[in-house]
Order: C-alpha cells, then sequence, then structure tokens
C-alpha cells in the first residue's frame, strides 16, 4: 500500500520535476516546482516525517515558489526568447545527467541494502514534531539561532538589495503629520469687506 | 721594550684618530682634523722611534719583561698584548693581538716615523686640496691598519691588515676621483693585489690545514723544532718539514707549498715581477702617499711578511729559490724600465720596485736580516727622494714631466740638497771595510755580499742573484743620477720653449697659482720632514749596521730564524779579509761609480744625446720606456681574456641562464600561464556552474575508484 | 511484495538531482529556472536527508534537512533580490551580459 502510494507519489514528483526544467513559460515552471514540493512533502507524510513535511510546504511552496512566482510575473522578460537555443544543449546536459546517475547507482550499490527494522520517525518521542523539538531547542540549540542569523541575514540583504530611495513620488511622513499644530498651518487673517486677501 | 699603554697607543691611536678626522670632520673642520693626525701619529712616531732606540742600544733583547701587565706573554722574543678574542670556533682560534718582537719593532718605527713626517709634509703639499680631512684620515687609517699588520699575533689579524693597506692604498691612489687615471690607477691596484691576495689566502689556509692554528708561535715553533703535526685533512701526520700535501695535482711539501702561497701574497703587495704593473700607475695618487704606501711601508710588507715566516723558508728550499729568482728578475728589471721614464714620480716608482727585489732574493738566499735592514735604510731614503719629488713638482706646479724641467737646483737649493742626499744613499755610496756610507751603501752592498756569500755555499740562484744585484746598481746609479741631471741642472731656457705647462697635469682646480710664475722653493712643513728624512737617509744605515746586520744575531734573537745549514751572514765575515774577495766588497761601489759616470756624461755634459737616444727609438730602449710591454701583453692576454670570459657569464651565464631561467622565466611563466588561466574566467555564470557541477563529477568518480580499489 | 526502503527514497533522490543539474544545463540562459533547478537539487537533498533519518531511528537527518532549507530560503530570497536589482539597472536578465568577473 504505501509502496503503491509511493510509486504514484515518485513518479508525480519526477514528471513535475522534468517539466519544471522544460516548460517554456518560466510561470509554468513555477507551477511544476510547486506541485513536486507539494508531492515531495506528501512522500514525507508517507513515512511520518509529517513535521518536515509541513514545512516544506509553508517554506517551499508558501514562501519561495510564490516568491519565484511574484519575481517572474514582476519581471518584463520575453522568457521564450531565452528558452530559444536551448536544444543544443540537451545532448550535452543529457551526458551529465548519464554521468551523474551513474555514479550515484555505483554508490547505492556499493553498500549494503537499507533494513528497515529501525524505521522510526519519532526516536524517543510520541510524535514527529516532538521528537524535533525535544532535541532542536536542546542539542541544537546553537544551530538553531544561527539558521535564524542566516535568515535574517539574508532578510536584511534583500531588503538591502533591492531598497532604493526614490525623490519623484510622494511619501506618507507619519511623525510631520502627527506633530503638526493648527498654528504651524494655518494663519488668521482680519480680510476687510470687499478688498480680498 | 715600552709599556702596554704606549704600544696599545701606538697601534691603535692613529685608528682612532683616522675614525675622529673621517666621521667629524664636518665638526672639527679640515684643520682640526690635520692636527689631530699629526699630532697623534707623530706621538707614535715618537714612541715607536724611543722604542726602537732602547730595544737596540738599551741591551734588553728578546728578554724583555712585562710592564706589570699580567695578560702579556712572551714567546721566543716577542712580547704580546691580547686584546680580545676575535674568532673562535672550533680548533680556529684568531685573537686580536699586539705581538712586538724584533721586526715588528724594526717596522713599527719605520711606518710611524715615515707616517708622521709624510703627514706633516702633507700640511704643505696638500695645501690647496679641498678635500684634506679625508685625506689625512686616509693617511692615519693607513697607519693604523699597517701597524695592525706588523703587530699581528696570528695570520689573520695579519690579513686584516694586508687588506686594510690594500683598501686605503686603494682610496689614495684614487684621492683625486674626479680625474679618470687615479680612477683606472686605483682599480687596478687594487685588481693586480686581489691577484696575490688569492695566494696568501689560499697560504693561510695551508697553513691552517697543515698546523691547525694560524697563530705564528705554534706555526713558527712548529717548523723550528720539525714537530709532528696532524693536518686537518688532505695530508698524513708527521713530522711538520715531511708532511706531502696534494697541491693541483701534483703531491708537494706542505711547507714549500705555504711558502710559494704565502710569497704569490707578498709578490703582489710589494709588486714584485709579474705583479708589479700596478706600482707605477699607483703614482698618480697624491706624492706624499707615494711616499709612504708607495715606498717606505706597504709594499714593504710582502718582505716583512717573508721575514716573519722565515723558518718556513728555511726548510723550503724551492719557494725560497723562486723568492730569490723573482726578487732578482724584478731587481733588473725596474732598474731597466726605470732608466727610460721621464715622469719623475715613475723612476722613482721603478726604483723602488727595483730595491724591493733586492729586499726579495736577500731573504731569498737566507740572509733575512739584510733584508730587513735594508728595508729599513730604504723607508728613509726613498720616502726623502719621494718627498723630494713631491717638493719639485709642487713648486713647479705640478709638472712630473722631467724633460719639462731643468735647472731647478738654482730656484730650489733645499730640496736639490736632500735630493743629492736621498740619491746618494740610494745608489749606496760608501767606502767599503770603513764606516763612511750612506744608509743604501751599507744594507745595498749588504744584500750583494750575501747573495755573494750564499752563492759560495751553493744556494740556488745566489750566483744569479749577485750578479744581478751588481748590474742593478749599475742600473740605480746611472736612473737615479739621470733624474738629478734632468730635473734641477742645465738650462730653464731649453726646456721652457716646448709648451710649457699644460693643465692636463695640473692636480687641482682652482690652483692658486699663476702658472707662468717660476717654480719656488717649498713652505717650511714640507722642507722639515726632508730634513729629519735626509738624517735618516745618511745616519740609519751606520747606525744600525752594527746591530741589525753585522751582529744582527742579538738583535733579531729567534724571530729571523736560521737553519743549522744557513751560514750566509757568517760566511760574509769570513770572505770579508780574504784577498782573492776582496773584489766583490768593492764592485758595488765601481759599479755605482760607472753608472754616476755615464749618466753625467749623457745628462749634464752632452744634455742631447739622452733625448737622441729616446728618439732613435731602438728596440731595447722602446722596450724599456714601454715597461717590457708588459701593459700591453696583460691588456692583451689577462684583461681581454677576463672580459671575454665576463662577457661570456654575463650575457650567457647570467642574462640567458640565470635570470632567463630565474627571475625573469619565472615572471614570464606566470604572466603567461595567468593569461592563460584567466582567460577560463569568461565571467559567464554557466561557465562557472559547469566547472563547479564538472568538479563535483570528478571528485564522485575519484572517489569510487579509491575506494573500488580498496576493495 | 517489498516494503518501502531507503533505496527507494535514494533512487528517487538520485534522479530528482540529477534532473535538477540537467536543469542548470538545458536552462543555462534562463537564470530564474537555474535557481528553480538549484531548489529542486535541494530538494533532493532533503528527501535523502529526511528518509536516511527516518529509516535509521536518528532525529539528527531531520534538524539537518530544516538547515538546509533554510539556506535554501536564504539564498532564494538573496537570489531573487540581485536578480531584481540586475533587472532594474539593465532591464533584461540575459545571463550572457553578465561578464564582469571576465578575467
Amino acid at each position: 500500500m504505501e509502496l503503491i502510494a509511493f510509486y504514484i507519489f515518485s513518479v508525480i514528483v519526477t514528471v513535475s520535476a522534468v517539466a519544471v526544467i522544460v516548460a517554456r513559460n518560466p510561470v509554468h515552471s513555477v507551477l511544476w516546482l510547486i506541485l513536486s514540493f507539494f508531492t515531495a512533502a506528501g512522500m514525507l507524510v508517507l513515512i511520518g516525517a509529517e513535521f518536515l513535511a509541513m514545512l516544506l510546504v509553508v517554506v517551499y511552496v508558501g514562501a519561495v515558489a510564490v516568491l519565484f512566482l511574484f519575481v517572474v510575473m514582476m519581471l518584463d522578460v520575453d522568457f521564450v526568447e531565452l528558452k530559444q537555443g536551448s536544444l543544443k544543449y540537451w545532448p550535452f546536459a543529457v551526458l551529465v545527467g548519464i554521468a551523474f546517475i551513474a555514479e550515484i547507482t555505483l554508490a547505492g550499490l556499493s553498500r549494503e541494502m537499507g533494513q528497515n527494522e529501525l524505521f522510526n520517525p519519532m526516536p524517543g518521542a510520541a510524535t514527529n514534531a516532538e521528537a524535533i523539538g525535544a532535541v532542536l531547542y536542546t542539542q541544537y540549540f546553537l544551530l538553531f539561532q544561527l539558521a535564524g542569523i542566516i535568515l535574517l541575514i539574508a532578510m536584511i540583504g534583500a531588503i538591502v538589495l533591492t531598497l532604493r530611495y526614490r525623490p519623484d513620488i510622494q511619501r506618507q511622513d507619519i511623525a510631520g503629520q502627527t506633530a503638526r499644530r493648527r498654528a504651524d498651518a494655518t494663519e488668521a487673517v482680519s480680510v476687510e469687506p470687499n478688498k480680498g486677501i | 721594550m715600552l709599556s702596554d699603554t704606549a704600544l696599545l697607543f701606538i697601534v691603535l691611536a692613529p685608528g682612532l684618530a683616522a675614525l675622529i678626522a673621517g666621521l667629524f670632520q664636518r665638526f672639527i673642520g679640515d684643520r682640526g682634523a690635520m692636527i689631530i693626525t699629526t699630532a697623534t701619529v707623530g706621538m707614535a712616531g715618537l714612541l715607536s722611534m724611543i722604542q726602537l732606540f732602547q730595544f737596540t742600544f738599551g741591551g734588553d733583547h728578546g728578554a724583555s719583561t712585562a710592564h706589570g701587565a699580567e695578560h702579556a706573554v712572551e714567546h721566543a722574543g716577542a712580547h704580546i698584548v691580547h686584546l680580545m678574542t676575535w674568532i673562535d670556533v672550533g680548533h680556529f682560534k684568531a685573537d686580536w693581538a699586539i705581538r712586538v718582537d724584533a721586526l715588528s719593532i724594526v717596522m713599527m718605527a719605520v711606518i710611524t716615523s715615515v707616517s708622521a713626517l709624510v703627514h706633516l709634509y702633507s700640511w704643505g703639499y696638500m695645501s690647496e686640496d679641498p678635500h684634506r680631512a679625508r685625506f689625512f684620515s686616509y693617511l692615519s687609517l693607513f697607519t693604523f691598519t699597517m701597524l695592525m699588520l706588523v703587530s699581528a699575533d696570528n695570520f689573520i689579524q695579519l690579513f686584516f691588515g694586508w687588506e686594510g693597506v690594500g683598501l686605503v692604498s686603494y682610496l689614495l691612489i684614487g684621492f683625486w676621483y674626479t680625474k679618470p687615471a687615479p680612477n683606472d690607477a686605483s682599480i687596478k691596484a687594487f685588481v693586480t693585489n686581489r691577484v696575490g691576495d688569492f695566494g696568501l689566502a689560499l697560504g693561510i689556509m695551508a697553513v691552517f690545514l697543515v698546523f691547525g692554528s694560524v697563530e705564528f708561535e705554534t706555526v713558527l715553533a712548529a717548523v723550528k723544532h720539525n714537530d709532528v703535526v696532524a693536518p686537518l685533512a688532505l695530508a698524513a701526520e708527521g713530522p711538520v718539514r715531511d708532511v706531502m700535501m696534494p697541491f693541483l695535482w701534483m703531491n708537494v711539501p706542505a711547507l714549500e707549498l705555504i711558502g710559494v702561497l704565502l710569497f704569490i701574497g707578498a709578490m703582489g703587495k710589494s709588486a714584485q715581477f709579474f705583479l708589479h704593473v700596478w706600482l707605477p700607475d699607483a703614482m698618480e695618487g697624491p706624492t706624499p702617499v707615494s711616499a709612504l704606501i708607495h715606498a717606505a711601508t706597504m709594499v714593504t710588507a710582502g718582505v716583512y711578511l717573508v721575514c716573519l715566516v722565515s723558518p718556513i723558508y728555511e726548510y723550503a728550499p724551492n719557494a725560497a729559490a723562486m723568492i730569490a729568482l723573482i726578487g732578482a728578475v724584478t731587481a733588473i728589471y725596474a732598474a731597466t724600465v726605470g732608466m727610460a721614464q721621464n715622469d719623475i714620480k715613475r723612476v722613482i716608482a721603478y726604483s723602488t720596485c727595483s730595491q724591493l727585489g733586492y729586499m726579495f732574493f736577500a731573504a731569498g738566499v737566507g740572509a733575512y736580516e739584510a733584508a730587513m735592514f735594508h728595508l729599513f735604510t730604504h723607508a728613509f731614503f726613498k720616502a726623502l727622494l719621494f718627498l723630494g719629488a713631491g717638493s719639485v713638482i709642487h713648486g713647479s706646479h705640478h709638472e712630473q714631466d722631467m724633460r719639462r724641467m731643468g735647472g731647478l737646483a738654482r730656484l730650489m737649493p733645499l730640496t736639490y740638497a736632500a735630493m743629492l742626499i736621498g740619491t746618494v744613499a740610494i745608489i749606496g755610496l760608501g767606502i767599503p771595510h770603513t764606516t763612511f756610507g750612506f744608509s743604501g751603501f751599507f744594507s745595498k752592498d749588504a744584500i750583494i755580499e750575501s747573495a755573494f756569500a750564499a752563492g759560495t755555499a751553493g744556494v740556488s740562484f745566489s750566483q744569479f742573484a749577485f750578479w744581478v744585484g751588481i748590474l742593478a746598481a749599475l742600473l740605480t746609479s746611472f736612473y737615479s743620477w739621470r733624474l738629478i741631471y734632468m730635473t734641477f741642472h742645465g738650462s730653464r731656457a731649453e726646456t721652457h720653449d716646448e709648451a710649457g705647462h699644460d693643465d692636463v697635469a695640473d692636480g687641482h682646480d682652482g690652483h692658486g697659482h699663476d702658472h707662468h710664475h717660476e717654480p719656488h722653493e717649498s713652505p717650511w712643513v714640507m722642507l722639515v720632514p726632508l730634513a729629519f728624512l735626509s738624517i735618516g737617509a745618511m745616519f740609519a744605515g751606520v747606525t744600525f749596521y752594527d746591530p741589525m746586520f753585522h751582529h744582527g744575531d742579538a738583535f733579531w734573537g729567534e724571530v729571523l730564524y736560521r737553519s743549522a745549514d744557513n751560514h750566509v751572514i757568517h760566511d760574509i765575515d769570513k770572505l770579508k779579509y780574504k784577498p782573492e774577495y776582496a773584489w766583490v766588497f768593492w764592485a758595488p761601489l765601481f759599479v755605482t761609480i760607472i753608472g754616476f759616470l755615464i749618466a753625467t756624461f749623457t745628462y749634464l755634459f752632452n744634455r742631447g744625446v739622452g733625448k737622441r737616444v729616446a728618439d732613435s727609438g731602438g728596440p731595447l730602449h722602446s722596450m724599456f720606456a714601454n715597461k717590457w710591454f708588459f701593459d700591453e701583453i696583460y691588456n692583451a692576454t689577462l684583461i681581454r681574456g677576463a672580459r671575454g670570459l665576463g662577457d661570456v657569464f654575463w650575457k650567457t651565464g647570467d642574462k640567458k641562464i640565470i635570470d632567463g631561467l630565474g627571475p625573469d622565466g619565472v615572471s614570464s611563466l606566470v604572466r603567461w600561464g595567468s593569461r592563460r588561466l584567466s582567460a577560463m574566467h569568461t565571467g559567464y555564470l554557466y561557465h562557472y556552474a559547469f566547472v563547479i557541477i564538472g568538479a563535483a563529477l570528478i571528485f564522485g568518480a575519484i572517489l569510487f575508484w579509491r575506494m573500488g580499489g580498496a576493495g | 511484495m517489498m516494503d518501502l526502503t531507503v533505496n527507494h527514497f535514494m533512487a528517487l533522490s538520485a534522479i530528482l538531482f540529477t534532473i535538477g543539474v540537467v536543469g542548470i544545463f538545458v536552462n543555462r540562459k534562463n537564470i530564474i529556472v537555474m535557481l528553480m533547478a538549484i531548489e529542486l537539487i535541494l530538494l533532493s537533498v532533503n528527501l535523502n536527508l529526511v528518509a536516511f533519518s527516518v529509516f535509521s531511528g536518528t532525529i539528527m537527518g531531520q534538524i539537518f534537512a530544516m538547515l538546509v532549507l533554510t539556506v535554501a530560503a536564504a539564498e532564494a530570497a538573496v537570489g531573487l533580490a540581485i536578480l531584481v536589482v540586475y533587472f532594474r539597472n539593465r532591464g533584461d536578465i540575459a545571463v550572457e551580459s553578465v561578464d564582469l568577473m571576465k578575467g
């Protein structure tokens, strides 16, 4: 039963991964990428790593893929033109791919086939999330903090990179607005009749 | 003997004065530098003269006592003041020390007294030179290094002094460095001396190799007593006189080898045949320098060295024969060349060369006393001649060509008198068997007699040396009188109608004199040294003949060693009153008079003859005038060869091979390589990605290959 | 019938990884798809890590996977930011015109 599910998932993930790299429209690529992420998350659920599965969906699908989608749609680029001539790279790419597959297969064959006796997605805990939490906040606390710092830096980096000051647009000066008093903005003038100001 | 403090003063004070004059001339000025150096050296001269007289007539020969200094050591008549250890590595030990024995006492007296007089003389001679402080500093430095040389107690310190005087000689020959000729001459002197120094350095190495020590006491004592020595390498242990050493492709007696090598060093310094070429050119230096360094002191260092290591030569007959041969050849060679020179200083320079030849063949035949005695007297009259010539040059506004002189006797009578005394001293005027005679008479005749006595004993080349000595005495007389006649006699008119003075010969810029002035007598600061030296030239011989030569055993003690077979000095006494050998003693006087007469006839009574001979261009004359073509031969062979070799090493060896493969090659390889490598940096992202992935592939492949290999 | 084993996941990871690598090569002009291919590669690595973790009964691999995830997210954010800035300056994102690093 699980095996059947795995095969179905793996076919979907493979097909969608291939579609990511061959799609003419990058928007389609992103959508295929989302599909492959979803499927991968499903596979993780299949073997009980629920927390990672959810994380995958949240981070990859919710953030990264959407970011991709956003950028792709924002940039006004003729992607068809970019795709041109990619056909001539295929033989070489396939060659490299075969070489990789061969090496990885060799690596796989050179070790003993896996045993399932130790199968346990949540060692020493009731749930997978609990098991992760038990070590993440204790044993791997520093790594956890480090990951946070990496994200912070990435965030700052992205903001610094993309931020620019544009003098030609109007901005709201909230502090200035709230600090304004009536005396600053208005003036009482006594106007004589029939004279105007 | 003097106290240690006085000895220290004599040796070190000139060095200190040189430092002060050289480094602080800005603050003390020319006059300060002159006063300091002259006073110091004058004081040292006084002290060492006192020492000499004390030693000679005070009766404390050899058995001197250490004056309250516990670190002084007595060794075989030598008084050693240990200053400090210089080198102490393994067996190799060299000290800074002041070693005073009879030899050193004589040398110190000569050096400091002549140096003091030259210092004084230079006040006048160099009065117009803008670099007087430098000059006086050099003079004092020379005095210091020369004293270091003669007071060394080991070969290394001797080598220090040896190189030191070579350096100062170089500096002083090239003192007028703005003119090309002095520069060339100084380089020539330096390079030629290097050839000799190479021999000396090899000799010192051989000494260390054989004796395991470079200290004179150790080495000479071993030779004297035929001790068993254990050479460090190359030779087997054995009594030192039997030790054989491989050299080049031969196996030679170690003592012969050391003797020859040390003598090559002496040849260079003392301008002996083959290595003499620098001495005449050294006359480009200021005349006081010529008097001090290239006549009285430095050039005699070779004679000093040979006498110092006399024990070695006593047991190295072949090396001694070589010394006799080279010395004799130099004596006759230089005398012949001296006859045909026209530059007043060059005549005296060749005369010096010739007299050095005398000293060497005296040492070569085993009469070290005669050599040292002649060295002693020669210093005075040769310095006198040079300073007299300097006075002439100074008075006639830096004219050195004798053909443009003449009739100066009337204009500079005191100089003339001094030169006359110098001349009769050098030609050795004196009556045999009496005590009448000038310095040269006693010492030169002593040498000639020694050579003859050695000849009767069958010493190699001594017969040859004797006849050469006689002939050279004739030539000496001739060229010395020629100099006098050409310079001081005749009329001024016949010489003045020529171009007069040309400025090429002028040593100074901004010369204060009017060039058309008549020659004039020199100032008193130049005449006083002449007076002192005249006294030396007249009486040094008669005063010291007995103690230094005739009864020299007591004076020299064991310093001048004589082997059991060497009876040269005693043979002279035996021969002296035998009627059949009377001619030997009269012959020098006889040939001297002949030389005098020839010169008188040619240059005084028939003044044109000499010029006619020169103009006729006979092969003999041109050979003499061109110094036997030595310069030409050396130019054609050695200089050209060295230049060619240097070109090969420079252009092929250095530029092509070393630079080509070294710095230039590496840098161009790096540039070539980095240009290729930078071409790989296309800047395209996917190329980098490809490289990354390809590298991953290759690393993976390597990993599997290794794992597969491991099973 | 065979059970689900770690080998299944390894094979799938290998395939996904290779597809990612091939994607980089095929889309050498399109840097956005290149970035997506890199995400695919990271996904395959994550899959592998989690599979090893689960099948060996140790939680460590899942922690590692989380860190990889973090880095992937950061990389995507910064990479896309660079892309945006680049586009703003040049008006296109053609990789071929980016050769300032040419040696």
